[in-house]
């Protein structure tokens, strides 16, 4: 195990919550959710993020319908459920958790 | 130039050259493979229409066609079905165990289809050997000079015609999938960008040692070919001339055959109890001569001076003719040596014969 694959784990773990995050601000194309997050650095090929929309949607966390586009057949509109507010709710509690728990450690090293 | 196809992705129509086709397909395929069932279908799915839109975006840009450069853009962009497969794969992190829920490998079912092509990258006439060389794993060179010694002990012709029904039938490895069948590589998204990047898997490529042979070969079996045939051609064209000549004195002196027959003109004639039968199967083995030499004339001229080549069709039919004329010409001359009467029947019985069927 070395350390891209331990970086690339933890963006990975991170994915959900952040398709959930920026799906929180407003519906989203799924070209938007690549742009956001290949700017977050947090993918790399475009390719990964469709079967996590594909299981989230059955796992009744997102639901999409479908809007005409100007250019070519129509697309999937992504938009959060009741179920994914609150799992992002319950998402957003441990990262907090979490991130305390690491900022927690890095200070007591720093020091 | 290449050839290319309209395909319908996601309801939108694009062109689209042959070899970015075969890329995409292949690249769509293994998704499937790492995707699969309902859900998988889905996410093929949305892919797709995200490949769509790439599509659009690029041929917006003024261009017409999508390209395999494009494709392999995409396939960079998108991620290659390891990559992809993988995701789900390190989430249940026992891929090779239990194996039913998670998708299979892509590495541990390659396609390993091995087929007969020909290779027409180390050809010396169609690249029949240097495909049987990647089928068999034998030397080319080695198969071409048994082919040669053995075609020398064979008075050449029916080696000749041979090498000549088996470069018409066995096509030639020219898509990147074809020659990956060739040389039996599996058939993966990266071997195919591969080779149609030219950059073939180093392990494929032949020894450069053979490469001096197959010149020699080449140069040798070309002039070969050409002084053989022309030689071949013109004792057909003398043969079948002979014969006609022969055929219209029959005809002509019909009433005075023996006369013919007494002053043996042509030397074979007073051989044949039947002159009629006899010419015309004298005729049919002209023929027989005639066409695999006008071949050869044909082939060497098309190998030393860049000459047209003909085409598929047309080497078939002249393959049929000589097949029948060699098998006419036998039964026609056998039948002109017997007896006078017995030739006789034998004519009435197939005329009958055909005239039955």
């Amino acid at each position: 195990m070395n350390i891209e694959n331990l970086k690339s784990q933890m963006r990975k773990g991170m994915l959900e919550f952040c398709v959930l995050l920026i799906l929180r601000e407003r519906p989203a194309y799924a070209s938007d959710l690549i742009a956001g997050l290949k700017q977050a650095r947090l993918i790399v090929v475009e390719g990964t993020l469709y079967p996590l929309l594909t299981r989230l949607k059955n796992d009744g966390m997102l639901a999409y319908r479908w809007v005409e586009s100007t250019s070519g057949p129509p697309r999937k509109y992504y938009e959060l459920t009741d179920l994914g507010t609150s799992v992002l709710n319950q998402l957003s509690a441990a990262w907090d958790d979490l991130s305390l728990t690491v900022d927690h450690l890095r200070n007591n090293q720093q020091k | 130039m290449k050839k290319t196809f309209p395909v319908n992705i996601n309801g939108a129509v694009y062109y689209i050259d042959e070899d970015a086709y075969n890329l995409l397909n292949n690249y769509i395929d293994q998704l499937r493979k790492a995707f699969p069932g309902k859900e998988g279908a889905e996410t093929i799915n949305d892919i797709e229409s995200r490949i769509s839109e790439i599509f659009a975006e690029k041929l917006s840009k003024g261009k017409n066609i999508i390209v395999i450069d494009d494709v392999n853009e995409i396939i960079k962009q998108m991620g290659s079905p390891k990559d992809l497969a993988g995701d789900d794969a390190n989430d249940a992190d026992t891929t090779a165990d239990n194996g039913q829920t998670t998708p299979p490998p892509l590495n541990a079912q390659p396609q390993t289809v091995k087929r007969l092509y020909r290779d027409e990258s180390n050809k010396v006439f169609g690249g029949v050997f240097a495909g049987l060389q990647h089928y068999l794993g034998w030397s080319a060179n080695i198969m071409r000079f048994f082919y040669v010694v053995l075609a020398l002990f064979t008075y050449f012709w029916p080696l000749l015609i041979i090498y000549f029904v088996a470069w018409m039938i066995i096509p030639a490895a020219r898509s990147p999938r074809q020659i990956l069948e060739m040389t039996g590589t599996p058939i993966t998204v990266s071997n195919v960008g591969q080779t149609i990047l030219g950059t073939p898997d180093p392990t494929n490529t032949p020894a450069t040692a053979s490469n001096v042979f197959t010149d020699v070969f080449s140069v040798l079996g070309k002039v070969f070919l050409a002084i053989f045939g022309a030689v071949g051609a013109a004792i057909g064209i003398g043969a079948i001339i002979g014969f006609v000549v022969m055929l219209c004195s029959v005809i002509m002196m019909w009433g005075w055959h023996d006369l013919f027959i007494q002053q043996n003109i042509f030397g074979i004639a007073n051989s044949f109890y039947n002159p009629w039968i006899g010419t015309i199967g004298g005729i049919c083995l002209s023929v027989a001569i005639f066409l695999p030499a006008a071949a050869a004339v044909w082939a060497g001229c098309n190998a030393l001076f860049n000459v047209k080549a003909p085409s598929k069709g047309a080497i078939i039919t002249l393959v049929i003719i000589e097949i029948i004329m060699i098998v006419a010409s036998v039964v026609l001359l056998q039948l002109a040596s017997t007896d006078h009467l017995f030739a006789f029947a034998s004519t009435a019985a197939t005329t009958s014969m055909t005239c039955i069927s």
